[in-house]
This record gives structure tokens, sequence and C-alpha cells, in this order.
């Protein structure tokens, strides 16, 4: 439908159809609020069930623990000799020493370089304060990935339910792991182990039970006192099995509490709650190891999550479950006893890198702390398309950084039993 | 729980299910004597290509000796026994069998079933030593 052109004067009496053109004036695109959501809260800390030891400087690169082992015993009956006309026989007993060394490891994290451009004329406000906390959590992430990693390649046994080969491997590769890998326990003694694991191979009750027994009578492993572990009210003469809440969710599927339940316990409205035989009670854990197992067997660790990237997806921007992650077969949880690890506290820098002053415009940190740095080299295109470095005298850039030294020392290694199994949320027992 | 049935040719391996599932039961019908063996892979090969890979191997008992003088001069000779933990390496494989999951087996024409709790972790492979039928229950693992 045509329109006079508007201004009009001198119009046709007949004129009363002429609406205003949408689109002529002044709006905005969309009105933007920012809301603050909640995520699922990250459970588990690696911290809080092991003991804790502080570096000492000046000693060198590694300390070496000295335990003294008790003297093993080497029968199962004493026949001493009779007192008349028999001489005593005689046992020499003799302690040995054992040595465990610990080293210590250090990362750095860094935002992206922000301008003053992006926090001038954007919408959300502060987001440089903001990513200091977001560094802060990935840091967190980071030291329970390094320590839960250390205690799964250093322990001298790996538990796989229903496996062909033997449920306990006490023969598997100990080392520190690594990127690609290659040491430890490598990728390609997991692809052959994995492979083995039959049906159910779940972490069922009746595998923890069979794991139990392999720690307390074969590993000699230690359960937790009273007083060995932070929060340890619940912890006394137990082991602590820390796996996923998905694990756990599914032990109302399983046959063995089905069949020994009390009558009066309802599992559909109440769940699963409390230990098991007194003897292991549990912690829960997210983003738990998992492994992917493609189809010509090999393995691969997929990443829990990934970005939404697709600009047309009504998600596009978010951090959702990584498809790979999803579909993972195999799931690690750990049933651990008291002092196996220690972790350690680097203590400060060393005083003269630590010290500030007016001579120094800044000192060594590396307790993990987030800072926001302005000491930041700007490229600069030369006339001859070269790039020369500036320093960032005019203070438009500004970054988050963060430098962490951890180590973890490994005390009693077999007091960590790492349980390899298929990942299972409905192995229920329908009548269907 | 769903059920299906496979027709399986004599001798030939073939994919039933692709993914996570719970076998609850297999049935095996066939016209002769015959075996079923079922394994859990994402294709028809029985078998996996398994890299060469570190571990340890325990000699038992182990001895040692050392010498040493004791605070007066004389040389002593220590023995220890117990066991040793060795480094080991377990050679590639490159036709290394998969496990079988279950094996059916019938002595004449006829059939058998058992109740099972085969757990895939990639599918559900089937294999008959003569034409046959598989009757197969199964419900989701995740």
């Amino acid at each position: 439908m045509s329109l006079p052109a508007l201004p009009l004067i001198d119009g046709s009496p007949c004129l009363s159809w002429n609406p205003q053109d949408r689109r002529l004036y002044n709006r905005l695109d969309r009105w933007l609020v920012e809301r603050e959501v909640k995520f699922r809260k990250v459970r588990g800390n690696w911290r809080k069930p092991f003991g804790s030891m502080n570096w000492q400087a000046n000693v060198g690169p590694t300390i070496t623990s000295v335990i003294t082992e008790p003297p093993p015993v080497l029968r199962q009956f004493s026949f001493p000799n009779r007192l008349e006309g028999n001489p005593a026989k005689k046992d020499v007993v003799q302690v040995r020493e054992r040595t465990t060394p610990a080293y210590l490891f250090h990362h750095k994290f860094e935002s992206p370089v922000f301008q003053w451009l992006s926090s001038f004329q954007d919408f959300i406000k502060k987001k440089v304060t903001k990513n200091v906390d977001y560094v802060m959590k990935w840091q967190e992430d980071f030291a329970n990935q390094f320590y839960r990693g250390v205690m799964f390649h250093q322990s001298p046994a790996v538990f796989y339910p229903d496996s062909a080969a033997g449920e306990v491997d006490d023969t598997c590769p100990i080392g520190y792991g690594s990127a690609d890998g290659s040491t430890g326990k490598s990728d390609a003694y997991l692809a052959a182990a994995l492979a083995n694991i039959g049906s159910p191979g779940n972490l069922s009750i009746r595998a923890l039970f069979a794991a139990l027994g392999y720690m307390e009578e074969d590993a000699k492993a230690v359960p937790y006192q009273a007083g060995s572990a932070s929060d340890d009210s619940v912890l006394n003469d137990k082991f602590l099995c820390m796996c996923s809440t998905e694990a756990y969710g599914n032990f109302i599927n399983d046959p063995y509490l089905r069949e020994m339940r009390p009558l009066a316990a309802n599992y559909i409205a109440e769940g699963f709650k409390g230990d098991l035989w007194g003897r292991v009670t549990f912690s829960l854990h997210s983003d738990p190891i998992r492994v992917l197992r493609a189809g010509d067997g090999s393995i691969s660790f997929p990443a829990p999550d990934i970005i939404q990237e697709n600009p047309a997806a009504p998600n596009f921007g978010q951090t959702i479950r990584n498809p790979d992650y999803r579909a993972a077969q195999y799931e690690l949880a750990f049933l651990v006893g008291a002092e196996a690890y220690d972790i350690i506290n680097p203590g400060p820098p060393p005083a003269d890198f630590a010290a500030s002053g007016p001579d120094r415009i800044s000192s060594l940190k590396w307790n993990g702390r987030p800072r926001i740095t302005d000491r930041i080299n700007v490229p600069c295109e030369t006339e001859s398309d070269g790039t020369a470095w500036e320093a960032n005298a005019y203070d438009e850039f500004l970054r988050v950084i963060s430098y962490m030294v951890l180590g973890i020392a490994p005390i009693t290694t077999r007091n960590v039993l790492p349980i390899f199994f298929k990942r299972s949320r409905n192995l229920t027992q329908s009548l269907i | 729980m769903i059920t299906a049935s496979f027709t399986l040719t004599a001798n030939t391996a073939q994919l039933a299910l692709t993914g996570r599932w719970v076998i609850r039961s297999i049935a095996y019908v066939n016209g002769a004597a015959g075996t079923l063996t079922a394994w859990d892979n994402s294709s028809t090969a029985a078998t996996q290509s398994n890299e060469a890979y570190d571990n340890r191997t325990v000699t038992d008992p182990y001895t040692r000796t050392t010498t040493n003088d004791d605070l007066v001069g004389n040389e002593q000779t220590y023995t220890y026994t117990g066991v040793a933990d060795e480094d080991n390496t377990v050679e590639a494989d490159a036709s290394w069998p998969l496990p079988i999951a279950v094996s059916l087996a019938t002595p004449a024409a006829g059939s058998v079933s058992t109740v099972t709790r085969i757990n895939t972790g990639r599918g559900l492979v089937l294999k008959s030593t003569v034409n046959a039928t598989a009757i197969v229950e199964y419900e989701p693992a995740l």
C-alpha cells in the first residue's frame, strides 16, 4: 500500500489511513539484562581427605621421605622347642626403611588481554574483576585434576570389576603420567586393560566389597582413624570411596542392595544414603575421570565441557557437556585409606624475589592468587610491516595473571585403589 | 525392555546392537548343533590391535646379597630374600582376541537361552557356527 509522502500538506479529505513508519525512529535493537545464574556446584575437594606437609626451602628440588617399615610376618604357626633338653631357637627381628620422593610443580594462568574500550562500551560491567573469580575456579579445578592424576598414575594396583584377566591388576605400570599418555598408566596399557572388563562391570556393591577386601587383606591399607582427616567425623575406621553422583545414585538399582535392604527402606523417596558395611563411606565429586573407547580399541580422555559455537543455535555461547564425555563408557572411582598422600604447601617464594619496596615494581607471588596486571608488552605494526613491541605505557590494557606452585607427596600409595568401571545409569531389574 | 530377533548366517559375525545396552537374556534357536558367541564391539571384528605397553612382573622368590664391613673391619655378606618387581614390556598384538561375553551351545537342533548381565560398552556382536536365530532382550544402560 503506497502512502503519501510525509509531512503532508493539502492532503485528500478522505485520507484516513496513514500509519506511522515503525522503522522511522531510533530504538534499541534489544533490551539487555544482566542475569546471574546458578551453576551446578562443583563437588569434591581433593585436598581435604589427605594430610599436608610443608616444603622446606634451600634443600634441593626433591624431598625424600624416609619411612620405617615394620618387619614382615613370616610364619602362620610358631613351633618353639620344648623346655626340657632342647635349646631355644632364635628369631632376629629387623626393621627396614623405604624412601619416597616428592617434587614441586608449577603452572601459570592468564586471562586474555583486556582493552579499555570494551570495558567502556560493552554491556556487562567490570568484566576484568569478574574474570578474576573464574581464574580462581579454574585453578582449583587444575589442582584437583593434578592431585587425582598423580594418585591414579602412582597407584601400585588398579581394580577392574568383572575383568576377564582378574579384577585386581597389581602389575600395572607406575609413574607420573604425561599429556601424551605415554608414561605412567599409559593409554596403551589402559586400552588393553579396559577391553577385559566384562559384565556388568559397573561400580556395583559387589565390586566395592571385593575392592575393599583387596585393600584390607592384600594391600594392607589402613582405614581413616578419628582425627586423621579434615571433617572426619564420619571417617573413623572407614575407607572413603570418591565417586561421581551418577555412580552413587545407581546404587539404588543394585541387586545386592535390593536383596539386603531393610523392609522399611524407601529408596524411591529417600534414595540410598549412608555407608556400606560400616566400612566404606562416600565423597561425591564432579567431572570424574572418564575414558572414551573408540571402535578400534584406542582410548581418550575427553574434556568434560565444551562451548556451543553455532551462532544459529539458541544456546550459542553456552558451556555444555562435551558429547564425547557423555558418551564415555568408562569411569574412575577411588577407594581411599588413610595416610596415602600429603598435599605439599610450597611456602613463600625466596625472600629476594618475594620482597617489595621502592626499588621494585612488583614481587614474585606463587600462591595461586589471581591479580590484575598492566605490565604487558603491546605489539605495534611498524611502517615496514614489521612488529615492534612496546610497553603498555598508556595503560590501555590489563590482564589477570596467576602463578601456582603445587605438589603432592606419595606416602603409602597402596592406600589408594583406583577402580575403573563401566558407566551405567539404568541397570535396573525391570520386570517389563 | 526391548526384544529383538536376529537372523544369523553360519560363521558370519553380525553387529546386532550399537551403543550402550544391558543385555538381559539371549535365546539361541537353530536347526543343527551349533555354538553362539557374543562379544562387545562396535564392529564385527573379533580382535583388537593392542600397542606395546610397560607394566611390571614379580620375581618370586628374589634374593640379593651385599657386602659391607662391620665396625671392626670384618667383611660381612648380607643376604636379603623377598620378591622383586621388575619392569616388563608387553609386546604389541595386532590380533588380540576380544573377551567372549557369553557362549551358548546346542548339541542338536533346538534352542537354549540364558539370562545375562552383559553391559555393552560399544555394541553387541553375535556369531553362530550354524544358521540360527538369536532373540535378545535388552534395555538402555545410559
